[in-house]
């Protein structure tokens, strides 16, 4: 009997509950900040600042009048994001509620009708449903949609929320439905003539009026929770938009440094929840006159909880500190004794890998970075690449190039052994690569071979054997090449040409995986699915004494946070991932600075833009953009950042660098932007420029998207808008591999072997096609495809640079691809690890570290 | 009894119904993903001839409803006359179990579901454990000191806890016990059984914490009603203590619906915690079924949500049972009928 819901006897029940009073004016407060908030903070919340200092241990600005909370990881002021994100929450949560309310009103109440009715089916039905819809996993449900629309406006999220949190509310008001439905006054209105429709509406919707009332409020701090979790989950709202969850989300790597930051969202989000459950409580209490059969003295007293929160927020906010970091975790008295310095046996080196999934070792398909790493360990090569990127022989004594360049012939080492301890030849070799190549295995890179002679013929499986892959003797290995390619060479030191047991099979049977079994320092020994890899040392490894470690465990799936936290406390000897703010600490610490390098990845990321799709296909635009972006202001952001303006990173042999490629040149990109058709843009009167905004798509949680936010201030100066996308990896690799797809996106390069061709592969108009093209802004020219063919054939370094200086300056002209930043990391190391130098293409190639005996 | 009987087998085989129904749609969803998982395979670097010969091996060029009726044909079936089994089977006596191979992990998805699951059973059960030792402990105590200090800090308390997102708490929890304190691992799962143990410990408490709450006022408000009943009246009456009372008479009727809830809860447990094991790297159905979704491995996602469902599908129709059992008149009602409608 719930008809007099706002009665004022409910009203005075309700005002008389302190603590419903306590939520509701937390609820009021938060209202008010949402409204009043973005009006009177002067600040926009969407601006970084980057003039503001960094704070004392190198993260985000800390408070200042200016920015009485501060700022986040892109300069933005904290308060300001605050309020508007109150907004926004609160919106996205009182929507979507009052849709689940909808729904789940109209399927309750209608089943709760027809239950034992002659339209018993439609209640059946309808029920029914909701049992599908509710065995359903939830967060599952919410993901897999999230994931599935790629586009993450509030519409889309109060449509997730909204669509997914009916089916509890229908199962509630049906059965509150039938009970009403005993009444009866509903008997009589049906005695009467009243058809079903105004039954419902007459009657039953009037009566249930209050418990819907606190259903919504309770429904509405779920929903707040529920957007946080969406956030978590890569999800959440389309950035720059703020909202509670998204916060605490962008800032979630700071706690332990600068608390603040992370205690400002999660305190609203605490807030608005309590407040909502308590009203949502006080209202229940108040409408149901059956309690008062009982009264809940707890109600009426002081609300503990509210105290409790208070009492945390002045602990965290008045006496947080930011940990301080560790120094390094040994004696530095034992450095003293020279004996400890020299290498010794035994010991297993600790490391770890945010990478989740490593599927597989298989050095002919794997392909990601922790697969390569671990590889590196396992299998040898006939070439690697030593500490400063230079090519040496490994399982080759020595190595001839002849034929200009068309014929490689090595002589292989005396004595060579695989893992299973069977002797490793020259015909090992032919066989391993052929089991690369071989029709049936999926080797992502196996095209990138086609020099060698027969290449065609076997991979077609005309072939039985790659006529290029000569054995004139068991220990002389020979390849031919039909054209001559300057950069073959590295494509040895990849893991497609390392040589694997005979036990390994002719080809890789994907559903067959075999152990990993190679002639490299380690052997494979344990794989716990998901959990870690341990390898051990190979005896018979072709260098006496080596590797000195007896094993290395290698832990998967530690996230950048957890693997700090372990080396801290010695669970772990080296890191090489590091959040943002971590790398600043460790970076600018003096005590660690023995115990760490910066390796520059080779690596070049920027903008694409199809030059074959509108606006896009305006060279004029294209080099507006250019001239509009600034990247000296992404490593403010995150140290492991530097800004580029050149295709070819500073970790690969380049062109000469010593002129830069492109400057940051506001004027001159207004300049560019008027020599467009339509899109001249005035910054004084702001008019013009292009009149749609423009998707940019890139991965959320990534670098990029930072770098995403502050291209979208950026290029807004020039007239041009832009809206971030976030899709997945997956989506992103498929969408940009598509013509007509993405007009403007991240795209990332990473080079196999340091060698500037592997940047402008990608470049060439061979690699267009309408689905699963390379080259994603597809661009064609002939300059540059001449200019990159000749570097090709060009055996002279010299030469061969001054041509890849042309192709990186057709590039810029042409602004098909504009690179704005590289990356590099920080590995970390314990002091008692010994002879660690970090390898510019293989970071974790460990082979010559040794454990120091640590001093008890 | 034979229509106890007749309702049990029609509540079974409408199970059978939605488990098929939640199928269907984990089917069309895990394969409608954008993205193309033939690409995350070979990586950014392989050419497009590369990449198609690719998907022929991994036989992602069939028709998307040839490879629907396949997975329903394969799902249960004999062994086949050759005797030849499959390699994605598992096989149970003459029946063979079949989901498919996973893209990712190239193995069957049985196999990786059998090595999954009994880690999110375990989890769900310690989860479950502390859920309802504080839940009860603190709703029966502010239900005892009803309108006390301790009624209100207790029942505050533990608003907060559920005021959180469970990821806030569980972040929380990690950087005080694991790394401050020092006390327990930060996440995984560990070796040795003392390991795996101590590992539990945080993802638990933060599922339970947050399930406790939800005993705790359940409790409390169940015996603060049963407590002016009629029946407690006699009891007292007859001199039992206060305790006695609360204990053996009231908790016992605020029982069925507490049972009832955590019934449900745990089939929901069981099918993986997303958030929590994600956060902890717990190696369960959830951090599973979320990679899967990442990484667009359609065999594994359609796995996991069809266990998940049944889980949960499976804990109704234990409840179904048991409610005909404990009490035949509830057998029109579903449990969260006769939950609010009590």
């Amino acid at each position: 009997m719930m008809t007099r819901w706002l009665s004022p006897e409910v009203r005075q029940r309700f005002a008389r509950d302190r603590s419903a009073m306590f939520g509701l004016a937390i609820v009021v407060s938060l209202l008010l900040f949402a409204t009043l908030g973005p009006i009177l903070i002067p600040a926009d919340p969407n601006l970084s600042d980057f003039s503001l200092p960094r704070s004392a241990v190198g993260g985000p600005p800390s408070a200042s009048w200016a920015h009485p909370l501060g700022a986040d990881g892109l300069h933005r002021d904290l308060l300001a994001r605050l309020a508007h994100g109150a907004r926004l929450s609160m919106l996205i949560a009182s929507l979507a509620t009052l849709l689940a309310l909808l729904i789940g009103t109209a399927v309750g109440v209608t089943a709760g009708y027809f239950e034992s009715s002659r339209h018993d089916w439609v209640d059946n039905a309808l029920m029914r449903m909701v049992d599908v819809a509710l065995a359903f996993p939830y967060l599952l449900l919410i993901t897999a949609i999230g994931v599935a629309v790629d586009r993450a406006d509030v519409a889309t999220i109060v449509l997730i929320l909204g669509l997914t949190s009916w089916i509890g509310i229908a199962r509630v008001v049906r059965a509150k439905t039938l009970q009403i439905k005993q009444h009866d006054y509903i008997a009589a209105a049906r005695a009467l003539g009243a058809g079903p429709w105004r039954i419902i509406r007459r009657h039953l919707l009037p009566a249930l009026a209050g418990t819907l009332l606190v259903i919504g409020t309770q429904a509405v701090a779920q929903m707040i929770l529920a957007e946080a979790v969406l956030g978590y989950l890569t999800v959440g709202i389309e950035p720059p938009q703020a909202t509670w969850g998204r916060m605490l989300h962008e800032v979630e790597h700071y706690l332990g440094v600068q608390p603040l930051l992370v205690a400002a969202p999660a305190m609203a989000i605490v807030l608005a929840v309590l407040g909502c459950t308590r009203v949502g409580d006080g209202l229940r209490d108040a409408l149901d006159p059956r309690q008062e059969a009982t009264p809940l003295p707890a109600r009426s007293r002081l609300p503990f909880d509210m105290f409790l929160l208070a009492a945390a927020m002045i602990l965290l906010v008045g006496f947080a500190r930011p940990d301080p970091l560790q120094p390094p975790r040994s004696t530095a008295t034992s450095t003293a004794k020279s004996a400890a310095d020299t290498p010794r046996r035994g010991g297993v080196l600790r490391l770890a890998t945010q990478v989740a999934l490593l599927h597989s070792l298989e050095p002919a398909t794997a392909y990601n970075e922790a697969a390569r790493a671990i590889n590196d360990l396992i299998f040898a090569r006939l070439v690697t690449h030593d500490e400063r990127g230079k090519l040496v022989s490994e399982l080759a004594e020595r190595f001839e190039v002849q034929d200009s360049g068309k014929r490689f012939t090595f002589t292989l080492r005396k004595g060579l052994k695989f893992h299973d301890g069977t002797a490793l030849t020259a015909a090992d070799i032919k066989r391993s690569i052929e089991r690369s190549l071989h029709p049936k295995t999926a080797c992502p890179r196996a095209s990138r071979y086609s020099a060698i002679v027969g290449f065609e013929a076997y991979r077609n499986g005309k072939t039985t054997s790659l006529e290029g892959l000569l054995v004139p003797s068991s220990h002389t290995f020979r390849i031919e090449l039909s054209k001559s390619d300057a950069s073959f060479l590295s494509l040895l030191a990849l893991g497609f040409a390392a040589p694997v047991c005979p036990s390994s099979g002719v080809f890789v049977d994907a559903k067959k995986p075999v152990e990993p079994c190679g002639a490299g320092p380690f052997r494979f020994s344990r794989f716990v699915r998901g959990e870690r890899i341990e390898l051990s040392r190979f005896d018979d490894y072709f260098i006496a004494g080596r590797p000195y470690l007896d094993g290395v465990v290698w832990q998967l799936s530690v996230p950048a946070r957890n693997q700090r936290y372990r080396f801290e406390s010695g669970q772990l000897d080296v890191i090489n991932t590091l959040t943002g703010i971590d790398s600043n600490r460790f970076a600018s610490d003096p005590r660690w600075a023995s115990q760490r390098r910066w390796v520059t990845e080779p690596a070049t990321h920027g903008i694409l833009l199809n030059t074959q799709m509108p606006p896009f296909d305006n060279r004029h635009l294209r080099r507006a953009v250019a001239f509009a972006l600034d990247p000296s202001v992404l490593p403010k952001v995150r140290a492991s950042i530097a800004a580029t303006d050149r295709l070819v990173p500073p970790a690969v042999p380049g062109p000469d660098r010593s002129e830069p490629m492109r400057r940051f040149d506001l004027q001159a990109a207004l300049r560019e932007m008027a020599l467009t058709p339509d899109y001249a843009y005035d910054p004084a009167t702001n008019e013009g420029g292009y009149p749609e905004p423009i998707d940019y798509v890139t991965t959320p949680n990534s670098f990029d998207q930072s770098a995403g936010e502050i291209y979208q201030q950026q290029l807004a100066r020039i007239g041009v808008r832009i809206r971030l996308k976030l899709v997945s990896w997956g989506s992103w690799l498929t969408l940009i591999s598509r013509r007509n797809t993405v007009a403007m996106g991240w795209r990332g390069w990473q080079a196999d072997f340091p060698d500037p061709s592997e940047f402008f592969e990608i470049l060439t108009s061979a690699a267009i096609k309408d689905k699963g093209s390379q080259n994603a802004s597809f661009f064609s020219n002939r300059d540059l495809d001449d200019v990159v063919h000749s570097a090709r054939l060009e055996e002279d370094p010299q030469r061969r640079m001054k041509l890849f200086l042309r192709a990186e300056q057709i590039v810029r002209d042409e602004a098909p691809w504009i690179p704005t930043y590289v990356t590099r990391t920080l590995v970390v190391w314990q002091p008692k690890v010994r002879g660690f130098r970090p390898n510019p293409v293989w970071p974790m190639r460990v082979r010559d570290v040794w454990l120091r005996q640590e001093a008890r | 009894m034979s229509s106890s009987l007749r309702f049990a087998l029609r509540r079974l085989a409408w199970a059978l119904v939605v488990v098929l129904g939640v199928g269907t749609v984990a089917f069309f969803v895990a394969r409608k993903l954008p993205g193309d998982p033939v690409r995350m395979l070979v990586g950014p670097q392989a050419s497009s001839k590369d990449i198609a010969r690719a998907r022929r091996i991994y036989g992602l060029d069939r028709p998307l409803l040839v490879q629907y009726g396949r997975f329903w044909q394969r799902l249960i079936h004999l062994r086949e006359q050759g005797g030849q089994q499959h390699a994605s089977c598992a096989a149970v006596g003459p029946v063979h179990i079949d989901l498919g191979f996973s893209y990712r992990y190239r193995k069957p998805v049985v196999k990786l579901l059998a090595a999954k699951a009994p880690r999110s059973f375990e989890l769900a059960l310690a989860a479950m454990l502390i859920q309802v030792l504080l839940g009860l402990g603190i709703g029966v105590l502010a239900a005892k000191k009803r309108g006390t200090w301790w009624d209100n800090a207790s029942i505050g308390g533990i608003l907060i806890g559920v005021s959180a997102p469970t990821f806030v708490l569980g972040l929380a929890l990690q950087y005080v016990l694991a790394h401050k304190l020092g006390w327990l691992p930060f996440d995984g799962y560990g070796s040795t059984a003392s390991e795996q143990l101590r590992s539990m410990i945080l993802p638990a408490l933060t599922l339970g914490i947050y399930g406790a709450a939800l005993y705790a006022r359940l409790t409390r408000d169940e015996l603060s009603q049963a407590l002016s009943a009629d029946y407690i009246r006699t009891a007292r009456a007859k001199g039992a203590s206060e305790t006695r009372v609360l204990i053996v008479h009231a908790l016992r009727n605020a029982l069925l619906p507490i049972g009832t809830i955590m019934v449900l809860d745990f089939g929901a447990l069981v099918g993986g915690a997303i958030v929590t094991e994600k956060l902890f790297r717990w190696p369960g159905m959830g951090s599973m079924a979320v990679d899967a979704m990442i990484n667009r491995d359609g065999p594994v996602i359609f796995g996991t949500v069809l266990f998940s469902a049944a889980a949960i599908v499976a804990a109704s129709l234990l409840l179904d049972v048991l409610y005909l059992v404990i009490d035949p008149r509830l057998r029109r009602q579903s449990p969260e009928e006769a939950l609010t409608s009590n």
